[in-house]
């Protein structure tokens, strides 16, 4: 859409990319939580976390896959085009499947990026994981033990997923030699 | 109904400024020592002697791998019970600060060894010291490829600021958590938060953008 030459579709896509990028993801969540329901739109906790989150990544997301469709060779579009192929074909069997595997080690980093913000969906009272921790201390008072739990929780999530980015990184190495 | 709402809102205005004003001092501090303790990480990252290297990996793994809520609970819940009560600024200070240093020891890092080797075993050929080489052939090459993503992180340290306001610092976002319930409006309320959020964001992203082209327009 950012690199769509329709100028309406490309504002459109920019004004959400950018107001998204430059609000934090937690003035984001209020906004939905405080500010859903005066449009009498009635969400629970859990489906207004969702929707902040998915948002909030969407955004960046969109700018990690803009910045692979960039890194192909314009070459490549032309000889496409060349070929006959129309738009919709161009961007299906040959820009995507060559920007896609740049940007996999990306949208990793964003996934970890996104499981960590996940844990301020805790302060809309979501009982996830940073919730369990700040329950652990508050009711049983064992902050210590409820906070190191969960901090060891999301290493295990972010080691897991950063060794998955280096596994895809070394195979991008590999194709191209 | 609105325009009542309207108009408490525009009364509370000041409250929000000096939230505002909350957010950007705190940000400020922590990213000047942020920066700090970033690049004297990010040098000792470099560093291939003393396990120094792994322990600076480790911190910002650790860093990074763990979401900035629990640091922050971490830091002002768990020290207590070792004797160290801090009041909620300079424990939201502390924790943006070793929060912003590990990612920005990563940047600094990445930018000294994006430095080819040969420049610095030329500098040894020519007789300079560790910290002469560092200071003039290693550093005014490596900051091209570190000022643009160091720009992005002030980006991102002004945003997690916000999250300082569960600890009770009243920051923009705090400020707009207490205006909401009094004025249940709360598309206008975190609106006003997100235009104030978005005019220090905004200029620091595009002056990210336009270093990062300057730099890559240099280097051809």
């Amino acid at each position: 859409m950012r690199l769509s030459r329709r100028t309406i579709f490309k504002k459109i896509a920019g004004f959400y990319i950018e107001s998204i990028r430059s609000t934090p993801l937690l003035a984001q969540l209020y906004f939905f939580y405080f500010g859903l329901p005066s449009l009498h739109i009635n969400l629970n906790e859990i489906q207004t976390g969702i929707l902040a989150l998915s948002l909030n990544s969407g955004a960046y997301v969109a700018e990690i896959v803009r910045a692979g469709i960039v890194s192909i060779p314009e070459g490549q579009m032309e000889a496409a085009t060349a070929y006959g192929l129309s738009y919709l074909q161009r961007m299906r069997y040959i820009i995507l499947p060559q920007a896609l595997g740049v940007t996999i080690p990306a949208l990793l980093g964003q996934f970890i990026v996104l499981v960590k913000d996940s844990s301020l969906v805790s302060l809309i009272s979501v009982l996830e994981l940073t919730r369990a921790g700040q329950l652990m201390a508050s009711e049983r008072f064992m902050p210590a033990e409820g906070f190191f739990t969960v901090a060891a929780f999301y290493l295990v999530i972010y080691f897991a997923l950063k060794y998955l980015s280096t596994l895809w990184q070394r195979r991008l190495i590999y194709r191209e030699q | 109904m609105i325009a009542i709402y309207f108009k408490g809102l525009i009364h509370t205005l000041p409250l929000f400024l000096k939230g505002l004003w909350i957010t950007i001092l705190v940000s400020g501090i922590s990213l000047v020592a942020g920066t700090l303790i970033g690049f004297i990480c990010g040098f000792l990252r470099t560093v291939r002697r003393w396990g120094l290297s792994r322990l600076m990996g480790a911190y910002a793994d650790y860093m990074r791998g763990v979401p900035f809520l629990v640091h922050i609970f971490i830091i002002y819940f768990i020290l207590p019970e070792i004797g160290i009560q801090l009041e909620p600024f300079p424990a939201a200070a502390i924790a943006l600060t070793v929060y912003a240093g590990a990612y920005i020891s990563e940047i600094v890092a990445a930018g000294i060894l994006s430095v080819p080797k040969g420049q610095s075993e030329a500098a040894t050929a020519y007789g300079l010291n560790a910290f002469q080489r560092l200071r003039y052939i290693i550093f005014p090459q490596a900051v091209r490829v570190i000022l643009p993503p160091l720009v992005g992180e002030y980006v991102l340290l002004v945003k997690d600021s916000s999250i300082v306001s569960v600890i009770g610092l009243t920051d923009v976002t705090r400020v707009g958590w207490l205006t909401v319930q009094r004025i249940p409006e709360g598309l206008m309320v975190f609106g006003l938060v997100g235009i104030l959020y978005f005019i220090i964001c905004y200029p620091l992203i595009h002056l990210s953008h336009y270093l990062e082209e300057k730099v890559s327009y240099d280097s051809r």
